[in-house]
């Protein structure tokens, strides 16, 4: 994905600082039209107004099945691989770092959002079984790994009402699923060293992406436009009471 | 007399099934009403927190801060604003420019209140951004003010606050007290929970500005005027 220097990844690491904030400025350039709705997935929100972010699920990466049963973290014990077969035939080189009792892990995007590179935002989703489909879930943290110069993130979310919808943090998540630190590693493929921030730093990143794509996206015909004068004008919502002064 | 209790159970159910007393069924908890104000539609919407199909973004940085679900505060992105919502959760967003705001390199006139705001304010999300434009209960401002490195917290909301008279100086010590419990402040400390009058009504006002404590945003003009109902240390 991005090109960030190393020494600036570290600093932005040892100061807590998301990546999107060490990224060159400058304007996005979206694809065309066409090809916006099969990639950015423009007619899906990335927010929801539970504070849930949309991913839209692009491939499983393994791992057990339903949860047996539920501990007092609100996690499952997984059992086996489901999809092993799909995913073995796609993606061969995972296989050697796919635990034999994995939890369940799928890789997608999150909608309406788009990093420096012109690439959407990846999310780790844990806790969800259902490829192309649209799962709600939490942002609880930031993975990011420099390979080959080049610096790749994923998003962890954990769907609220999934087996782990009880973990507010990393380490929670993590402490209730030991096999997630192999997952964690699968999701940029095997052999991966991947830093790791928290929930702060996930909101950041998320919000500076899906800000950037709808920056991008809505154009100056989409606005209201000022008055004559350069002021706003007075706007009546249907659904507000309008009680200006 | 409380309905609930006076009527026998299956009476109740019967009376529910029918649909002949829908406000007991419909009506929220009266607690977080007394707590934190009851629902509002948002006095008005900014001319740009609404797309030209009436839709309202929501911002891409939002969080609903619960016990179970707190919030994590930056204070890169500060300042916030903060809505009690429904369920009595703290809707919260950073202000951030809005995708269909602009910026105002030589200031303007706010058409709603006729408030000059300065040169290069840039529109921003705000409460509507945090509620998607739904009803909400008493709202503010989270400031991070470095001088104290604290979070000050405040009624500022003209969406939610200004100008409701069941938006009471104890309902906001009410939601500051549940934000300190739900939001994790990115290791700065609780300031000053600040009752601006001019986001009150009229006679609440007449009524503050007789306070022998009453503070100032701007002590050379007298202008935003404030009471200061809890310190930080004294949460």
């Amino acid at each position: 994905m991005s090109a960030l220097p190393r020494p600036a990844l570290y600093l932005a690491l040892l100061l807590g600082l998301p990546m999107a904030a060490l990224q060159p400025p400058g304007p996005i350039q979206l694809p065309a039209q066409a090809v916006l709705e099969s990639r950015f997935l423009v007619a899906t929100c990335a927010m929801n107004p539970d504070a849930t972010l949309n991913v839209v699920i692009d491939r499983l990466l393994g791992g057990g099945g339903e949860p047996a049963r539920q501990n007092t973290m609100g996690t499952s014990s997984v059992a086996r691989h489901i999809a092993s077969k799909q995913h073995n035939r796609e993606h061969p080189d995972d296989v050697e770092a796919m635990p034999e009792s994995a939890p369940c892990l799928a890789l997608g995007r999150i909608p309406r959002s788009i990093l420096a590179t012109g690439e959407p935002v990846t999310a780790l989703v844990v806790g969800t079984s259902r490829p192309g489909a649209t799962v709600r879930g939490r942002a609880l943290g930031l993975l990011t790994r420099i390979q080959d110069g080049r610096t790749e993130y994923r998003v962890v979310v954990v769907p609220p009402d999934g087996p782990c919808g009880r973990c507010t943090t990393l380490d929670q998540l993590e402490a209730a699923i030991p096999e997630l630190r192999a997952g964690f590693r699968l999701a940029f493929g095997p052999a991966a060293g991947t830093a790791r921030q928290g929930r702060k730093e996930a909101v950041h990143f998320v919000g500076d992406a899906v800000s950037a794509f709808e920056g991008a996206l809505v154009q100056e015909s989409d606005k209201r436009q000022l008055g004559k004068d350069g002021n706003p004008v007075l706007y009546r919502w249907p659904g507000a009471r309008n009680a200006a002064d | 007399m409380n309905l609930r209790h006076a009527l026998c159970r299956p009476a109740l159910a019967a009376l529910l099934g029918l649909g002949l007393i829908p406000a007991l069924a419909l009506t929220p908890p009266a607690s977080l009403d007394n707590l934190y104000g009851v629902l509002v539609r948002p006095a008005y919407l900014k001319y740009y927190e609404a797309d030209l199909q009436g839709r309202v973004p929501i911002s891409p940085y939002l969080q609903v801060a619960s016990h179970a679900f707190p919030a994590c505060l930056d204070r890169a992105l500060a300042p916030y604003d903060w809505v009690i919502n429904a369920d009595g959760n703290v809707a919260v967003v950073p202000e951030t420019p809005h995708p269909y705001g602009h910026a105002f390199p030589k200031g303007y006139t706010r058409p709603e209140d006729h408030s000059w705001h300065q040169p290069g304010t840039v529109d921003s999300y705000g409460h509507a951004g945090a509620m998607g434009g739904q009803a909400g209960r008493i709202g503010g401002e989270l400031i991070y003010e470095a001088a104290t490195g604290s979070w000050a917290i405040s009624n500022k909301s003209a969406h939610y606050s200004r100008k409701n008279p069941d938006r009471t100086p104890d309902q906001l010590v009410n939601a500051a007290r549940l934000i300190r419990q739900v939001m994790d402040p990115d290791g700065a400390g609780w300031g000053e929970v600040r009752y601006l009058l001019g986001y009150g009504t009229p006679g609440l006002k007449a009524r503050l500005e007789q306070d022998p404590h009453l503070e100032y945003q701007n002590p050379a003009k007298k202008t935003g005027a404030f009471v200061v109902l809890e310190t930080g240390a004294s949460l």
